[in-house]
């Protein structure tokens, strides 16, 4: 789609020194206008808004909203022209001396205008493309197939940011001075380093959104924003540095270029002698926030699917190759349904008998250990049966009179001396209204004593239901299980949580609610929750404590878990400064770190109202403390499913 | 001596279009022309002396004067223009065209008519200013011809060659035996430092450029046929001899 440049409001700011010229750009989608049509820029033209919701600095996405205003009248757009239509009619481009300040559309929602004759005053309210990202589910396609697979991480912004942002010509700058041992020299952190996209789909809901999914990268340590024409991925505790060495992606190269910015720091003060930022109308005040005693995180674990053809793309006409092949003359007969994408993902259609007895199902077979344990996340839309059948149990894998047999109820295994489909076989009925059923279970661990189980995971064919004179099957069809894309994660270990906690060593009593994460060095290549590098031909685990810095290599090497809580710790370690109040500046940018010789302190913006005009900043500035600052405990706490 | 400008020479000019001669506001007694800049404070903790940074600047003019329905450009027109919603030229100067010249763009705010019983009616207006506040210093542009002292033009004009040339406060500034050598003597003259011929008309005539802060612009420039030195001693020992002024060409005030 074509975005026409229609509309323009052009003005200058009223810096006392370096006045800026800005303009603002409308572009209608698919527009008609011929030439550009000059608006009347109201008193305060144009006002940008960039802030977190909770005030926290480790908020991992800061999105911006801008309020434009024009005077209408004659011969000038109705406000109905920005209000009632759709949220991708008119794109917004802001210059500030030729670059971009912001990009985003005119948010139509919730606006009002003065029912008067005009000239009025009105206001054009936009949102950045952060909105997008929330709207946006994470690309997972693989030649239009299910994406399965490991990723880089160059990828995973392909996949997640360039996708969302189709319209722009988009860059991205990471800011991160750790980099793991394991990368080979030439490599970067976008082309060397992996995730896995089991992490970021829901067996349910399908692919998560591209906000969450970069939220839970995020959660490293960083912050992403758009500043000065480049969307920037920057870790809290590397703005320490007066210069910032990045790694530059863009939708055209994922392996990324290494760059440095020169221009980071802002001088505050006052206006003789001149600085970079002026403190305005004696505004200026410090507020102090408590220093933290305790930060907890909680990783929930999530296996990679160990299912082969858990998506059955692989399909011979009459089963699926990986799965067992139901009896012959069993009564089930198998089919494929769906194109393979996301929106229409294959489904084993599932028709005839489920007697188990006969043979007439499928599974599939694993070899388990005593301490392990599994996840099971299956969904199936159920026509007229009674639901979604399936025998979970184990045998051991020693003969003799050792051996024993269990099978899952709920989560628990049960014992038996012969596993008998009337007591076995687990039964999830459908929803009345919808006819899916969905199953997710988290297993205690497997039972010990014995050595070594087989697994068996068997998906039974239909059970008619039985006739309901108000729900009745339609004539000339019959029964069928429809089962969607199935997972069977096996875990290592018992744990289905990891805890982890930074203590600081300070006398401090703070202690805020533990927060959830994703990424940890698990050191489990089974999991997906875990940053993968690849050793030959094969994905791992990054090894323990391989995370270096680049900036200090004095600092420890430790995992990516410890690195980001010890973050947060040296973030917080004493009380911390917030520099509060309205400021002078036509050239502080939002990624820029602001120098107060008056407090002997640095700072980075957390909340940022510009009145462009006025160059008049209204922000909220936290104090930035060195990398490695404060000292504390850190301690991993794995959780099982019945001591977490 | 500097020139002092009185406040019936000022002018408030003001219309839709471009202003003429016939745009000045007739009648008006008082007008104040008034521009200001908002100031920010930048005072920092360093020091106990506050700072500031200039920001918006606007200004307003206003002024009062007597009702005349037969003025070109009166209290009625500016009501109307009020009421029109129309944005207005200004220049506010002592001189048409030339000189020391304010400009710019008003919008009425109000316009004030009190009609007193026993007294003529008045009116009064506030307006504020839309845009630039601009500043012109022009030059003012005339002819001046060879004259005597009293501003006879000279006999014989225009052959009227050679001539003695006097600067405005009558020294003799030498002699000339065409038009060039008038311009010549004129522009080079040490006690001329705002006045400028430019050319010639004819053997008499000639273009003056006056700085838009000239205090005398003279009408003509004395000057005497070398055969008439007897004739005009008198005139030119006076001229030459106390400097008191008498005789000197006068002085342009409009």
């Amino acid at each position: 789609m074509a975005y026409i440049l229609t509309y323009r409001i052009r003005y200058k700011d009223r810096h006392p020194v370096t006045p800026l010229n800005w303009e603002v750009q409308l572009l209608q989608k698919n527009g008609s206008a011929l030439q550009v049509t000059e608006l009347y820029a109201a008193e305060n033209p144009v006002s940008i808004d960039r802030a977190t919701s909770d005030s926290n600095a480790f908020s991992p996405i800061i999105g911006a909203n801008a309020t434009i205003s024009y005077v209408y009248d004659e011969g000038m757009p109705h406000p109905n022209t920005f209000i009632k239509i759709q949220e991708d009619e008119w794109m917004v481009v802001i210059l500030k001396n030729g670059v971009v300040e912001f990009k985003g559309f005119v948010r139509p929602d919730s606006n009002t205008y003065p029912l008067l004759h005009p000239p009025f005053a009105f206001e054009i309210n936009a949102t950045d493309y952060f909105q997008v990202l929330k709207a946006t589910p994470i690309n997972l396609d693989d030649n239009i197939l299910f994406l399965y697979d490991y990723i880089t991480w160059g990828d995973f912004f392909r996949r997640t940011l360039f996708t969302a942002l189709p319209y722009d010509d988009i860059v991205l700058n990471i800011v991160f001075t750790r980099r793991p041992d394991s990368l080979l020299p030439g490599q970067t952190l976008a082309n060397g380093l992996y995730l896995h996209t089991d992490i970021f789909y829901d067996f349910e809901k399908g692919p998560v959104k591209c906000y969450d999914a970069l939220s839970a990268f995020l959660g490293l340590g960083m912050r992403m924003f758009y500043s000065a024409g480049a969307y920037w991925i920057v870790r809290i505790e590397d703005m320490d540095q007066d210069v910032f060495t990045y790694l530059q992606i863009s939708p055209s190269d994922l392996t990324g270029v290494e760059k440095t910015e020169g221009n980071i720091l802002r001088q505050l003060g006052t206006s003789d002698p001149g600085k970079d930022v002026y403190y305005t109308g004696r505004s200026q005040r410090i507020r102090v926030e408590t220093a933290l005693k305790e930060q907890e995180f909680n990783y929930k674990l999530k296996g990679i699917n160990r299912l082969a053809n858990f998506d059955w793309r692989d399909f011979n006409g009459s089963s699926f190759p990986g799965w067992r092949v139901p009896n012959p003359g069993s009564g089930l007969t198998l089919s494929r349904i769906g194109v393979g994408t996301i929106a229409d993902p294959y489904r084993a259609e599932m028709n005839g008998s489920g007697n188990p007895e006969v043979g007439a199902f499928i599974g599939q077979t694993f070899i388990v250990s005593p301490g392990q344990h599994i996840e099971i996340n299956i969904k199936s839309y159920c026509y007229y049966t009674v639901g979604l059948k399936m025998i979970v149990s184990l045998l051991s894998t020693s003969s003799g009179p050792e051996a024993r047999q269990f099978y899952l109820s709920g989560s628990k295994w049960e014992q038996t001396n012969l596993i008998e489909s009337d007591t076995a076989t687990i039964t999830v009925s459908p929803n009345k209204k919808t006819r899916f059923s969905s199953f997710s279970v988290t297993s205690d661990p497997i039972p010990g004593g014995t050595g070594d189980f087989y697994l068996f995971f068997n998906i039974l064919g239909p059970t008619p239901a039985d006739p309901d004179p108000e729900d009745q099957i339609p004539s000339g069809t019959t029964p069928y299980n429809q089962i969607y894309p199935t997972f069977l994660r096996i875990y290592d270990t018992p744990y289905v949580q990891i805890n982890t906690k930074i203590t600081n060593d300070g006398i401090y009593s703070y202690t805020p609610d533990p927060e959830e994460k994703t990424f940890i060095d698990s050191r489990d290549s089974s999991i997906s929750n875990t940053i993968y590098y690849k050793q030959v031909d094969q994905f791992k685990a990054l090894p323990d404590k391989d995370w270096a810095s680049i900036k200090k290599p004095s600092l420890p090497k430790q995992p990516i878990d410890e690195i980001m809580s010890r973050d947060r710790l040296a973030a917080a370690n004493m009380p911390v400064d917030n520099l509060e109040g309205t400021f002078l500046s036509n050239t502080l940018q939002f990624h820029n770190v602001v120098v107060c010789e008056d407090l002997n302190k640095r700072f980075m913006v957390l909340r940022d109202k510009y009145n462009t005009k006025e160059c008049l900043h209204d922000l909220t500035l936290v104090e930035i403390f060195d990398e490695g600052s404060g000292s504390g405990q850190y301690t991993v706490t794995p959780k099982t499913a019945d001591n977490g | 001596m500097d020139k002092v400008v009185l406040g019936k020479d000022l002018m408030l000019y003001t219309g839709t279009g471009a202003l003429t001669a016939e745009s000045v506001i007739c009648l008006l007694k008082d007008c104040t022309l008034s521009i200001s800049a908002d100031l920010l404070e930048t005072t920092g903790p360093g020091g106990k002396f506050k700072r500031y940074v200039y920001s918006a600047i606007g200004y307003t003019i206003s002024g009062n004067g007597i009702v005349s329905y037969t003025a070109i450009n009166n209290l009625v027109q500016i009501q109307e223009q009020l009421i029109a919603w129309q944005k207005i030229n200004w220049k506010f100067t002592a001189f048409h065209s030339g000189g020391l010249i304010y400009s710019g763009v008003l919008l009425w705010n109000n316009v004030d008519n009190s009609s007193m019983f026993s007294d003529a009616a008045q009116f009064s207006f506030q307006a504020t200013g839309d845009g630039d506040f601009g500043i012109e210093k022009i030059p003012f542009l005339k002819t001046v011809y060879l004259a005597d002292q009293f501003g006879n033009r000279l006999p014989g004009c225009p052959d009227v060659y050679p001539v003695k040339v006097f600067w405005v406060d009558g020294s003799l500034m030498g002699i000339a035996y065409d038009q060039v050598d008038v311009i010549n003597l004129f522009n080079s003259y040490p006690s001329n430092t705002s006045l400028t011929l430019n050319g010639y008309t004819s053997g008499c005539d000639f273009n003056l450029s006056a700085a838009w802060n000239a205090t005398d612009v003279p009408d003509w420039i004395v000057a005497e046929k070398l055969n008439d030195d007897l004739a005009l001693s008198d005139a030119y020992i006076n001229i030459i001899g106390d400097g008191d002024g008498k005789g000197l060409s006068p002085i342009l005030n409009t």
